[in-house]
């Protein structure tokens, strides 16, 4: 019982916290249209010179982009979230007084997200609605129940990095061009903006390990190409691969890091 | 040995490690060694130290500036796990107790230092510990704010709740007035730890005479 009371009060926490900060939501609502808005220009620029690349997706780069852009907000959200709330309650001076409560680390560290994580796919969910009903993206209907599988199967594993990332951070303290690094390198060899194929056969390498590249192709799969389950299904077993071994690691990390934080008197200096 | 229902005082110079002692005692610090004892238990039972002491830092920080006083306390009454009904019950009581009632439903941006302070004070009462930790709480309080803690620490929290308070500071005046023993820390070590009135009761000394010696500054 515990476990959902704490759970609700981090929630209604950040629920009211973001409510009584309307401009910002506003202001962010506002930035998701233009973005797309943009992506929907410069598409109709390259829809007239059709790329061979594109083929494979019927050769809609708004829907491509689209679907790159609402996951890359997933993903920036997931990986840090965790680090930017755990940073968040400490410039608060929250943190220390969390943590002489019965409230556990873990527990600290998972509720903090809540309110974010769900936002996320109300996000996500603004994305590929905005660009569907405003800007006519075409997604077959049938697909959004599978991408929406593979998004819940990609979560652990981009949990898994958030925390391995708050753990480093815990770590090493500062972490901003670390995680700048992250981002890049799953954007620019995952398949956000373009597809991996564009890439030099050593670079495309690259791609082949980062989870990013599944998630996305399942998606886009799906999404763009009415691909049925039998379609994706090693896409998303590479997915839970991912899942399963980086999940377990990132709590193990992050016990760690907390111990010694904790130990070498820097747990509150994050 | 801090004794039950005392007020006992760190004293030290900046850096002393007072804070850091503090921390270790809240479990927020692991000690590289040692052993110590909050109301019985090893510092290793953590969830019965936890459920018996709070913790009073300076009120400037530390909670939600867009949330009221009583939204704050909600949340970390939960975080105690007082039941929704309970922590309902609790807050109520304790903003009619430091004076914050009629002012429960605005932002907590909207207070001042002395009204943060007392929702500190709020906070660090809401799992009704049995010890509670203060680190300089009257840092940036006015005088009359700062008399007014002071106050409600021996009448209200020792003498009438028979509260025991752990009280880190570096004003001298506020240990004298408050505490019944102290301990006197530099550069991390316990130099001197005894009743305030054997240290401050022979020879004329005073609590600055003592604190000079116990930090090796009486000559300079």
């Amino acid at each position: 019982m515990t476990f959902f009371r704490k759970a609700g009060a981090f929630f209604l926490r950040d629920f009211i916290s973001e409510k009584n900060y309307r401009t910002a939501f506003i202001v962010h609502i506002f930035n998701i249209i233009a973005v797309i808005a943009f992506f929907y220009f410069m598409a109709k620029l390259f829809n007239q010179q059709q790329s061979l690349y594109l083929t494979r997706y019927k050769g809609d780069f708004f829907a491509f982009i689209l679907v790159g852009l609402a996951y890359t907000r997933f993903l920036y959200i997931w990986l840090n979230s965790f680090s930017d709330s755990l940073q968040g309650e400490f410039h608060n001076g929250s943190l220390e007084i969390m943590l002489a409560t019965p409230t556990g680390i873990f527990e600290i560290l998972f509720f903090s997200v809540l309110w974010n994580q769900i936002f996320a796919f109300i996000e996500v969910g603004l994305y590929l609605f905005a660009g569907a009903v405003f800007f006519k993206a075409h997604f077959t209907s049938s697909g959004y129940i599978l991408a929406l599988a593979t998004v819940l199967i990609s979560m652990p594993i981009f949990t898994g990095l958030g925390i391995i990332y708050a753990a480093l951070l815990m770590a090493v303290k500062k972490g901003g061009s670390l995680r700048a690094a992250m981002i890049f390198i799953f954007t620019f060899f995952g398949g956000v903006y373009f597809p991996v194929e564009l890439l030099p056969r050593s670079l495309q390498i690259i791609s082949h390990f980062l989870p990013v590249t599944y998630s996305l192709k399942a998606i886009r799969e799906v999404l763009i190409n009415s691909q049925p389950l039998s379609f994706i299904y090693k896409d998303l077993l590479i997915l839970a691969a991912f899942a399963i071994v980086l999940f377990p690691l990132s709590l193990f990390v992050f016990k760690q890091a907390f111990v010694r934080a904790r130990t070498n008197g820097t747990l509150t200096h994050y | 040995m801090v004794q039950e229902g005392e007020v006992f005082g760190l004293l030290g110079p900046n850096g002393a490690g007072k804070t850091t002692l503090i921390k270790m005692l809240t479990l927020l610090l692991s000690p590289s060694e040692g052993e110590a004892e909050i109301n019985g238990f090893n510092l290793k039972a953590e969830g019965q130290i936890k459920r018996s002491i709070g913790l009073i830092y300076p009120g400037e920080r530390s909670f939600y500036p867009r949330l009221t006083a009583r939204q704050n306390l909600g949340f970390f009454a939960a975080l105690h796990n007082l039941s929704f009904k309970l922590a309902r019950k609790k807050i109520d009581e304790l903003l009619e107790l430091v004076g914050l009632k009629n002012m429960a439903d605005i932002w907590f941006e909207e207070y001042s230092s002395g009204m943060k302070q007392r929702l500190a004070i709020a906070r660090g009462l809401l799992n009704d510990p049995k010890i509670i930790f203060m680190d300089e709480p009257t840092k940036g309080l006015d005088p009359l704010e700062a008399h007014r803690f002071r106050k409600f620490i021996k009448d209200f929290l020792v003498k009438k709740q028979k509260k025991t308070v752990f009280i880190a500071t570096h004003q001298l005046d506020e240990a004298q007035e408050l505490c019944t023993s102290i301990a006197i820390m530099h550069l991390g070590e316990i130099k001197l730890c005894a009743k305030l009135e054997d240290l401050t009761g022979t020879n004329g000394n005073t609590l600055y005479d003592v604190f000079l010696e116990a930090i090796g500054e009486k000559n300079t």
